[in-house]
Parts: C-alpha cells; structure tokens; sequence
C-alpha cells in the first residue's frame, strides 16, 4: 500500500470515529429536545386538568362523584390532537372518569400505580414502545393520594420524526466524510511526497555522486547523506579492490580474467535504466 | 499531554522509544517525529473542521425539526395563560390592573427555556406587563413594531395566518405567538410568547463538553494509530539508511527486501542489485582467482578478506545472504493493547450503576456493600491469574498468550451485556479479569522481548502510557455512550473493540517472540515471609501502598460514580471526573519521580501524597456537589501522583537485604502482589462504611483514616537516604 | 368481613385501605357502624362533609344525630344515651360540645365523661389550651380528632403572597384566652418573618367587658400605622365583625381573617381558611381509620388539613382597588364577584 493511502486510511478512521460520534451526541440530544418539548407541553395539559379537579376536590366533591371531570378530560384533550386519552382513576387504580368510556371502571395499568408512588412531587410519567404515559398524582385538601391522573399520548408520530432524523443526521455524516477525506488526501500525499523526495535524493545520491540541486529530490540531511556517500564509496572500493584484484591476475601469465568494468558507485553499474524511474514518477 | 500520554518523557527527547531503539540521535527519527506530529496536526485540524461542519449541519436540521413544536408549545402556554387573565377579567378587574401578571407568566415560562418572554398586551398594542426579555426595538411600548401590527390585527379579527384563535408571527427579530384574551365578547387583549431563537443553539451547546470529549479521545486514538502508521511508513528509509551505514562501515552482505511498492521499492531493487552485482563481479573473480592455480598468496588473502565483507568465507560460493529479519518493535503491541485497554475501561464510569440496576436485594449483605463487589472480585482474580499468565507467557509465547486472553476478555464483556443477576455478572467480570491478566501480560513480555536491555525502561514506560492513554480514552467514551445508549450496549461495544484488538494482534505481533523474563516473578513464600518481617517495607506496605490503592478502588472506581448519580450527575459527566484523574497522573507522575530521583525526598512525597488522597476523600463533606467531587479527584490524583513511582523509589531502600538476595524484581513483585489486597479490600471497606454512615460522612470517615495513618510516615523520614534508581515499574 | 390481620400492612397507608375492597366489597355488606354526632347548631358543613366522606367510600353507617342547640346542659344525658346504643364512635363538634361529653385529660369522670367509647372531636379551636388533651401526636385517650386553625405562620405566608405587607395591625380583647394566645403567636411568626405586628387592646366599658363602640375609632386610629388587619381567633371580633371590617375599608386599609365567616359575611378582603366541610373530610377520614381500619384512636394523630383554602372577597377587592395576583387566582376561591353568586363548581 502506498503511504498516502495508508495516512489516508488513519486519516479516515479517526474522522469516522469523530463524525459517528458526534452525530450519535446530537442524535440523542434531538431525541431528548423533542421528547422533552413534548412533555413539557403535555404536562402544561396536566397541570390545568390537576389544578380542576383539585379545586373541586377542595370544594368537598369526591373524585368519583365529579361530574363535571369528563367534560374537564375531554376539554384538555381537545388541545392536542396527539393525545389518545385522559384518565382519572382511584387510589386503587380504578378507572372512575376518562375520554375513553369504555375503559370505566377497569383497572390501570399495574406499572403506571408504581411509577405514581415513586413519583417525585407528585408528577410522574411512564413509556413503554410506541406510549408515552404522563400523571399527576391527585391530593385532596386533607390527604395525599386520593387518585391519579393519566395522560396517554402515542408516541409513533414523534418516533418517526425521530427516524427522519437519523437519516437525515447519517446523511449529513457520511457526506460531511466524505468531503473531510477528501481534503485529507492533501496532506497524506505532502506527507508522502516528501518521503519519496527523500528516496529521490538518495537515489540521486546513490547513481549520481555529484550532487546535483533538482527540483525532484530533496536536498538530503548531513546524516543521510553521510550514509549515502559511505554506501557508494564503500562500493566503488570494493570495485576497486575486485579490479586490482582481476588487472593483477591478468597481468600475470594465462590470466583469464573478466572483462574490467569502470568504477565509480552505481554510477559504474549501468544495467539500471540511465535515469531511475522515480524522477519521472509526479 | 497527549505525548506524555504515549511516551512518558522519562527518556530522551529524540524520538519515541521504539525508533530510539533502532537509529537514536539519527534524522530518520526526526524525521518520523515530524511527519507524526505533521500528521497529528493535520489530522487534529481535519477532525475538528469536520466536526464543526456537522455541527452545522445539524443545527440546521434541528431549527427545521424543533420550530413547529416550539410553537406548539407557545400556542399551548399563550392558551392557559389567556384563560387566566380571561378569569381575572372575569371577576371585573380591569385589564390594566391585573396584577401580577409579570410574576405568573414568569412562573409559566421557567420551566421552558424555549420560552423567551410572554407579555400582556391591551388590544391596542400597548404593553402592560411582561416576563422575561421582551426585545427593545423602540417600538410602542418597547415592542417592536411587527409585535404591536399583529396584536391589534389579531384583536380586529385579522389574524396573520388565520388559524383558530391564536396566531403565530415572523416579525423582523422573534417568532411570536399570539392568543387572544376575550372578554364579554370582544377582544381584550393579547398574550403574546417569543420563541427563543438560540433555544436550538443552547441545545447544541449543552453537548459542547461531550464534543470536545470525543475530540480529545480522537487525538489520543489518532496519536496511537499514526505512532504505528509513520513508523511503517518511515521503516523503509530507516532500513535503507541502516542497509547504507552498515556497508559504509564495509558490511556487504546486505539486502532489502524486494516486494516493497512504490519509489522505496525500486531503489531498494536498484541497491539490491548494486550489491547482487558486487557480489556477482566478486564470485567471478574469486572463481577465477581459484581457477588459477597456486595463485599468489597475496591475491588470495586480499580476496578473502573482500570476501569476509560479504560474510562469505574463502569458498566464495554465490553468496545469497539471509533476508533481513522483519524488525520487531514495541509498535507492533502498541495499538492492539490500547483497543483492548479502551475496550475494557469502558465500563468504569458506570459499573457501580449497572450493578444497581441489576441488583435484587440479597438477604445477608448490604446493598451498598453488594454494589462493590464485582470491582472487588475483578481485582481478585486480576491478582490471581497475573503471576498464572506470566508463567504461560514463558510456555506459550506472548501473541499465543494475547490471542488466547480475548477468549475470556471477550466472553466476560458479552456476558456482562446479557448478564441477569448481580452474581452471573461477578462471574462474567471476573472472566474480563483473567483476560485483562493474560493481556496485558502478554504485551509487556512482548515489550521486554523486542526491546534491548537499555531500551526495557522506556518500552515499559510507553507500555504504562498506553495503560494511561486507552484509560482516559475508554472511561471518557464510555460514559458517553452509557449516556445514551445504556448500559448494556456499551459491554457488546467493548466485546467488539476488543475483537478489533484481537485482529490487530494476530496480524500484527510476530508469533516467534517469548517473553524475554522481566515479566516472571518467580517469588517464593518464604520471600514473602522475609519480606513481611522488615518492618519498614511492613510500614510502606500498610501505610502507603495498600491505602493507595483503596481509595483507588473504594472511592474513585465505586464511590464516585454512585455518589455522581445521587444528585443527577450522567454517566458522561462521570467518565469526565473520572478521567481528570489519570490526565493528572500522566502530566504530574513523571515529574514527581524525577523529583524524588533527585532530591531523595521520597519519604516526603510518599507522606505528602498519601496525607493528600485522605484529606481529598473529606472533600465532598465541605463542598457538596459535582465541583466537591471534581476538587476530591483532582486531590486524590496529585496525592497519588506524587508518591505512588516514590514507593517504588522506595523499595531499593528499604529491602536492601531482601534485593541482595532475591533481586528487585522479584521484591517489587510481592510489593504489587501484596498492595492488591487494598484494590480487593477498597470497594467492599468504603461500601461498608457508606452503608452505615452514608456518602459524605463515610468518605470523611475513611480519608480521615487514611491521613491519620500517614502521620507514622514522618518518622520514617529521618533514615532517608539517596535511593538506588529503580529501572523498571512494573504497572498493575 | 376479611380477616384484620390480612389488612394490617394496609393499614399504613391510611386512606387508601377501604379503596382496596373496591366499591362493591364486603364493607356494603357489613352491617351498618352506630356513628353518634354531637352537634351544637345543626348540621352544617363540616357534619355533611363527615358524612359525604362515608358515603363516598362505601361505609355504612346509621347515625344518631344529637343537636344540643348550643345547651351545655343536654351533654350529660347523651354520654348515658351513647352508652345504651353501644354506639361505635361518638363525633363532637365544637369546643363546649367536645369538653362537656369528654372532659378535661386531666379531670375525666367517668361518670360524666365518654371513656369506654371511642370519640373524635372536630372544630375546636384549641383542644390543647382547652385541655382537651395533653398532646397532638397522641392523645392519650380513647380519642383523637381534626384540628381547625390555621397555623399563623401559614397565614402570614398567604398574606404576603396576595400583597407584600410589613406592619400587621392586630385589635384583641383581654378577656378572652384565645384572643391573648393568638397574638402571642402572631408576633413570634412576625419576629421570624421581619414583619411588626402593631397591636391594640379594645378598651374595657364599665361592666369589664369590651366596648364594641370603640372598634371604628381604633380601627381609624391605626389606618396609618399598618398596612393591614388581622383577625385571628377571637369571638369578640367575630361578633362585631362588620363595624371592624367596614371601619378599616373606609379607610382603605384591608382586612385578612383566620376564619371565612369575616370573608364570607362581612366586609375582610381575604382568608386562609380551614373549609368546614373539608375539616368533616379529614374527620371522617380518621372515623374510617377506627371503625374499618380497626385502629386505636389514641394512636391516630390529630391534624390539620394539609391544604387550606383562599377565600378572596372580590366586591373588597374592588372597593380597595386590591385584585388578587393573577397566579393567586388559579387557587383562590374568589366571591362575591359582582352580580353573580359565589358557585366556581358545582355543590355536591
């Protein structure tokens, strides 16, 4: 793999990471906003119908003899046309009053009488998959607790909006990604040009002794070019020492030595292409 | 502090551990620092502008999304309000004296922050009284103009947009919602919301710190993968200036390795194929040179001793040199530990809390008492199965051992997802526990294997900043998910990362390395025994390591996060607390070894720190709160900053004996073994204490036993003296 | 009936237990409780609030309805006439009622008193001061009860909240405890609260009783000196009630009164009161307690309603140009709002 591909790739990752991060982080933020917003206002709902019936409460009715109660429910629903329906039920979780006649005289839900005695000043609320449920516990003026009022709201109308979102919240992500990888193949390619500039150098250095400044190579560090020189002057010795070598065996008679072959590095092997592939190379 | 993170700055400047290894000093490891921070740097800018590029994004989406149901939620409030003041005028007060009108719309609004102000106006226009921040355009009673239009277009039954009863209005500044006030018939006057228009960007803001969060974890996780990255990417110029030094230096029997794409390849064919043809022009010299026969001696010695140069002998046979080996470096452990640390830290902002949620109430032990147990039996099998997993690590090898720990790392985290009860997911920790053993094991043998004798010190420091590093990373990243996706999603998250790891691993390490036996213990009771009778390694023990590590365990890892919840603190705010402590630990640790190294003072510090982590557990009993519990962990993490490396420096010491004659290792081994029963004891004492006095005066209770305890410290400080350094912390 | 040891875990949770038989439960088909009520001037609200609470949760009950027509003398023969009947629980009303068939905690006769059945007492105003009993939490006796007054502090809470006051003007007579009393704890409230209290005995007429004529001159007097009147627990005042609260209207200066007769019948602008009808709730409800719940009086606590109720007199309200804050409204029980009767629901 080239480098730049693999800078690229960690590049990547780590925006990957970040973006899926950050969109899961707003996400849920949305998902609370909305579900907050909604419950802020329905509890707005509650509160007004809590305040109705504690009145009359007040006023010495009974919870189970107030009249006036489904006409208050129905009201309170007429507000919002995402409520499925009020209840008003009894200590013991009896249905006395609701938008919903035929639930009268059934009993709540078992969760919703739990969720009432852990409530905290009296306000409580339950959700189960596709409900939200919102209440208020009922207090008359000499005792907490005489019932409890429940709001049923479906909440498959804010799940879709929800769903909406996280397309729409993906979909900005992965292009977001996608623009973001794209100006990160700049410095990946910079970072590994300036490698390959330094290979051009010390291949310039390598097949060309004489140091010439081009614009493809990078002018090498001290070290490296220290190393690069010892490399060629260590060849070209060894050469030298082979033809002292050869030129004295051939100098002696029978002598049957190889043909001599210049000396000079690299530069003395001219089996390689005359100029190394990676100057031509962008 | 990110780099202090990965290479405690203990060692010298030049480069990371792993390249100082190999080439220190040369400018291929300045050249791989650069490219790193290069890369960081960009890297850090790319991340950044993305995430703010989406923040934008989004912000957008959301004002599409939220607006209606703002206004919904006006039209609500503007409706009760109405009713209100129709009822005031119900019982024939004017309009213009109704009082407390500003006080009850305020009361109204608090709760919705979405809410910008809510005024009454008379049917005119006019204002009467309004709460919260009413724009100041110089309109009629300081309305804007288009708020004044639409009141009295309303109150003469021209409403803007026509719907039932209310009205809702784009003027130059707000959305505004109306509602009509009637009153025998006719319109009286007008409740008027503004929207907030930043509610959207308040809401975006509040998830600022979780951003910044992810963004730091980013760079940490950035750091980690580029640290391996540029050195593959660098390892070829590095081999090629090794390849060029050694044949400067007259060492011909080199090669590169061939299949390596790109320019690095076709120069290290060309110098392969300089020296191949050497080698060749030598055979056929030397050849020659033995073809003729009874050559001259002289000839003969000058050829083999070019010979020797391609580590031939004087049979000079066509010379195919061995291909290099593949360098092993402490790179190739780094990252798949890392994930795996990561992997396993993420619970630890809200292990306490799951626990609770799983927890039915056993008859014979105290709730509290129940929460802490699955720290405390993790950090007991973690204490059991270390010395086990070294003693496999000498059988097996260390990527045998790292692969083989996943089984059990990766079978505790999904069993702790699915987990039922409190004691399957004791179980289920304690198998996360034997694996975190073998691992980490494994990766430090791996590190004493592939680092010479003078480079152990720092490849184990990069060993304990990896620790650091995926801690922070983990307990951050962590909390923030457990946030929002619970807590059980989180365990099949880390089952994930660490199968990644254990990917990476298998890919990455190089099965023929076995531990190179720092990792072995190898003490025997009787050491123990000895050990235990030196009274001042006794006082050490009692009175500054194991406390350490009990109110590591008891307060920071079971504490914290149960007391955090009770008022309402997230599991992301609690990872953040969390993690204050090991950013300290990393950017305070290494300068307080070195302060000890050098002053000797290391009584003092040990004195200092200990005192310090018991007066930070009575924090929270003066200062209540999130800020309380922010300032107690910051406390406790300078405490521990500052005397746990003095401990170690400690023990050259104190057991000058003991080391003559069982050697450090093994001494600083039963020091760490035998400071587990604080990590063990912490949770289940501070959850004791907790059940019966309650968070903050237990806290208070049991720091104040821990600084009291300190106080005999003191008396050790007249013996000090300069320590021998200590060469290698063995963590955990 | 289900046995009493099964309710016995109920029974902490007080009211809600005669909900758990359900409105067909075996309770309808009990036979009837003998509920015996000692009444001093009829039944007014606090008896029928009594007994729409029984009635409401299904508990039979066949009442002896005794009115003493406010005649001490009739108590006697009751205590015997309660003893014949072998009534289940004898309910007092009023203060004179209660002592005359109780007695003091420290002087009961048997003879003359109720001991063997159980009683409870509602509308006294002080059955501590009276003696009616040594404690609130426990009384001791074969009886409990329900206490009437609202506590001072909650009073001046409910002042402020209608309208931030400092001097509180406070007109009392010597001669009656309760009045004395009352102030006593007015000031230790007002001490707490930064407010004054200025306060002024009604001076005396040739026989030592209160000069009723007095009352507008004070009243105009003090106009200047307070921002408000307050009428706690004083019979005197209750009966000159209209010379008092008009005298302070005309001078603009408006009146809160511990009890909503001042607000209902005469000229006061509000009242934090403890409604009648909900104290005979409340008393019912510890009836309910003794007589299903099968628990001891002497270990039923007396108490105070936990809500008060907010009477607000609007044709006051007008004639000071003094309107109760808006958020006020949504509590208070607003009356005498012009032309129209006081109904804000429909009566029972």
């Amino acid at each position: 793999m080239r480098a730049s591909l693999k800078i690229m790739t960690v590049v990547l990752m780590a925006l990957v990471f970040v973006l899926s991060l950050v969109a899961l982080l707003n996400f849920f933020k949305f998902q609370s906003s909305l579900q907050s917003l909604t419950e802020r206002r329905l509890s707005v709902i509650t509160a007004d119908v809590r305040e109705s019936l504690e009145a009359g409460l007040s006023l010495g009715l009974s919870l189970k003899h107030f009249e006036n109660a489904p006409a208050i429910l129905e009201r309170a629903r007429a507000l919002d046309e995402g409520i499925a329906a009020l209840y008003v039920f009894a200590a013991d979780g009896r249905i006395l009053h609701s938008t919903d006649r035929a639930s009268a005289g059934k009993l709540v839900d078992r969760d919703w009488m739990s969720a009432q005695r852990e409530a905290h000043q009296g306000l409580w609320h339950y959700r189960t998959s596709g409900l939200l449920v919102l209440g208020h516990r009922l207090d008359s003026s000499f005792a907490a607790g005489v019932g409890g009022l429940a709001l049923v709201y479906p909440t498959d109308a804010l799940l879709a909006r929800v769903n909406l979102m996280r397309g729409d919240l993906m979909a900005a992500a992965a292009l977001t990604l996608l623009g973001f990888s794209t100006l990160a193949a700049a410095p990946a390619i910079l970072a590994s040009r300036h490698l390959e500039r330094i290979f051009a150098g010390i291949a310039r250095t390598l097949v060309d002794s004489r140091d010439t400044g081009d614009g493809g190579a990078t002018p090498l560090t001290p070290p490296l070019l220290l190393a690069s020189r010892r490399f060629n002057d260590c060849v070209a010795r060894t050469h030298a020492e082979i033809d002292a070598v050869e030129q004295a065996l051939r100098g002696r008679p029978g002598g049957s030595a190889p043909a001599d072959r210049p000396h000079g590095g690299m530069q003395a092997d001219r089996s390689a292409p005359a100029r190394p592939a990676w100057e031509a190379a962008p | 502090m990110t780099a202090a993170g990965a290479q405690p700055s203990d060692g010298p400047s030049a480069g990371t551990p792993g390249d100082s290894l190999v080439d220190a000093g040369t400018d291929v490891s300045r050249l791989t620092a650069g490219l790193r921070s290069g890369m960081l740097i960009a890297t850090l800018a790319l991340m950044v502008g993305a995430a703010a590029v989406l923040s934008l994004v989004t912000h957008r989406l959301f004002e599409q999304q939220l607006a209606p149901e703002m206004t919904r939620q006006a039209a609500t409030i503007a409706r009760f309000l109405a009713a209100d003041v129709e009822r005031a005028l119900g019982y024939g007060i004017p309009i213009s004296e109704v009082v407390g009108v500003a006080e009850h719309f305020e009361k109204a609004r608090s709760p919705h922050p979405e809410m910008e102000y809510i005024a009454l106006h008379r049917a005119d226009g006019t204002l009467l009284q309004a709460a919260g921040t009413a724009p100041h355009a110089g309109g009629e009673g300081g309305m804007t103009s288009g708020t004044v239009e639409a009141v009295r277009g309303l109150a003469a039954g021209r409403p803007a947009l026509g719907s039932l009863g209310g009205d809702l209005v784009h003027t130059n500044s707000h959305d505004i919602v109306l509602h009509p006030v009637r009153h025998a018939g006719a319109v009286a006057g007008v409740v008027v919301v503004g929207i907030d228009a930043s509610f959207v960007r308040v809401q975006m803001q509040e998830l600022a710190y979780d951003v910044l969060t992810v963004l730091l974890v980013a760079v940490i996780l950035a750091f980690e993968i580029l640290a391996l990255l540029t050195n593959r990417v660098v390892s070829p110029l590095r081999a090629l200036h090794g390849l060029m030094l050694r044949v400067g230096q007259g060492q011909l029997d080199q090669r590169l390795p061939d299949r390596v794409p790109g320019v690095a390849g076709h120069l290290f064919r060309t110098v392969n194929g300089t020296l191949d043809a050497l080698r060749k022009r030598y055979g056929r010299a030397a050849a020659a040179l033995a073809a003729e026969a009874n050559g001259p001696a002289p000839l003969r010695e000058r050829m083999a001793e070019i010979g020797r140069r391609f580590g031939l002998g004087e049979a000079g046979a066509d010379g195919a040199a061995a291909a290099p080996r593949p360098a092993q470096s402490v790179f190739d452990v780094r990252l798949p530990l890392f994930l795996f640390v990561f992997a396993e830290e993420l619970q630890k902002s809200f292990l306490p809390l799951y626990i609770r949620e799983l927890f039915q109430p056993v008859g014979w032990l105290s709730p509290a008492v129940l929460l802490g147990m699955p720290i405390s039996v993790y950090m007991l099998a973690l204490a059991l199965i270390t010395p086990v997993a070294g003693a496999w690590t000498d059988r097996f090898g260390t990527r045998g051992v790292f692969i083989a720990g996943l089984l059990p790392a990766i079978g505790g985290f999904v069993g702790s997802s699915i987990a039922g009860s409190l004691f399957e997911l004791l179980g289920y920790r304690a198998l996360t526990a034997i694996g975190y053993a073998m691992i980490t094991i494994a990766a430090q043998g791996y590190i004493a294997a592939v680092t010479a004798r003078q480079g152990r010190a720092q490849g184990m420091s990069a060993f304990v900043g990896v620790l650091m590093a995926a801690s922070v990373c983990g307990t951050a990243i962590g909390g923030i998910l457990a946030d929002r996706l619970g807590y059980r999603p989180v365990f099949l998250f880390a089952a994930a990362l660490a199968a990644l790891a254990g990917f990476l691993a298998f890919r990455m390490l190089s099965g023929e390395t076995v531990s190179g036996g720092a990792v072995r213990p190898g003490a025997r009771s009787a050491d123990y025994a000895r050990l235990l009778g030196n009274r001042r390694f006794l006082t050490l023990l009692l009175l500054a390591a194991i406390p350490a590590k009990i109110v590591l365990t008891g307060f920071l890892f079971y504490a914290v996060p149960l007391y955090l919840a009770e008022f309402g603190a997230s599991e992301a705010e609690t990872g953040r607390v969390m993690i204050l402590y090991s950013i300290l630990i990393i950017a305070v640790g290494p300068w307080a070894g070195r302060y000890a190294d050098r002053s000797g003072r290391s009584w003092h510090l040990v004195f200092a720190g200990t005192l310090l982590s018991g007066v930070a557990m009575a924090v929270p009993g003066f200062l209540h709160g999130l800020h309380g519990v922010l300032l107690a962990v910051t406390l406790l993490a300078l405490g521990h900053a500052v005397s746990i490396s003095p401990q170690i420096a400690l023990v050259p010491e104190v057991c000058r004996a003991e080391i003559d004659r069982v050697g450090q290792t093994t001494v600083l081994s039963i020091l760490r073994m035998l400071e587990r029963v604080g990590s063990v004891a912490g949770p289940l004492l501070v959850a004791g204490v907790i059940a019966r006095l309650g968070y903050v005066d237990g806290l208070t209770m049991i720091g104040a036993t821990v600084a009291a305890l300190s106080l005999p410290l003191l008396f050790m400080l007249r013996s000090t003296f300069r320590p021998v350094h200590p060469k290698t912390e063995m963590p955990r | 009936m289900t046995s009493r040891t099964a309710l016995l875990p109920a029974l902490f949770l007080g009211l809600l237990l005669p909900l758990l038989f359900g409105p067909s439960g075996p309770a309808a088909a009990r036979e009837p409780y003998k509920i015996m009520m000692v009444l001093w001037r009829g039944c007014e609200d606090a008896c029928r609030g009594f007994q729409d609470y029984l009635r409401a949760q299904d508990i039979p009950v066949d009442y002896l309805m005794r009115d003493v027509k406010q005649d001490p003398l009739a108590l006697p023969r009751l205590v015997a006439e309660a003893r014949a009947f072998q009534v289940d629980l004898v309910v007092t009303w009023g203060t004179t009622a209660s002592l005359g068939m109780l007695g003091r905690h420290d002087q009961v006769d048997p003879d003359l008193h109720l001991t063997d059945t159980p009683a409870l007492f509602m509308i006294v105003t002080d059955p501590l001061g009276v003696g009616l009993v040594p404690s609130l939490e426990r009384s001791g006796r074969n009886l409990s009860g329900s206490l009437v007054v609202v506590p001072e502090d909650v009073q001046m809470r409910a002042i402020q909240s209608y309208r931030p006051v400092k001097r509180i003007g406070v007109v009392y007579n010597t001669d009656e405890i309760n009045a004395v009393v009352s102030l006593e704890r007015l000031r230790k409230v007002a001490d707490e609260m930064g407010l004054t209290v200025v306060a002024r005995e009604v001076p005396l007429d040739e026989r030592g009783k209160p000069y009723a004529g007095s009352l507008p001159g004070i009243v105009a007097d003090m106009a200047d000196e307070v921002d408000l009147f307050y009428i706690g627990s004083s019979s005197f005042l209750l009966v000159h009630r209209d010379a008092f609260t008009s005298a302070a209207v005309a001078k603009g200066v408006p009146v809160a009164a511990a009890g909503e007769v001042p607000v209902m019948e005469s000229n006061a602008l509000m009242g934090l009161v403890s409604r009648y009808y909900n104290v005979g709730q409340l008393t019912a409800a510890k009836a309910e307690q003794i007589l299903v719940g099968g628990k001891r009086p002497e270990d039923i606590p007396i108490e105070a309603l936990s809500r008060f109720s907010l009477i607000v007199n609007m044709e006051v309200a007008h004639k000071l140009k003094l309107y109760p804050p808006l958020g006020l409204q949504r509590f208070a029980d607003v009356i005498k709002v012009s032309g129209q009767p006081h109904a804000p629901e429909a009566k029972p």
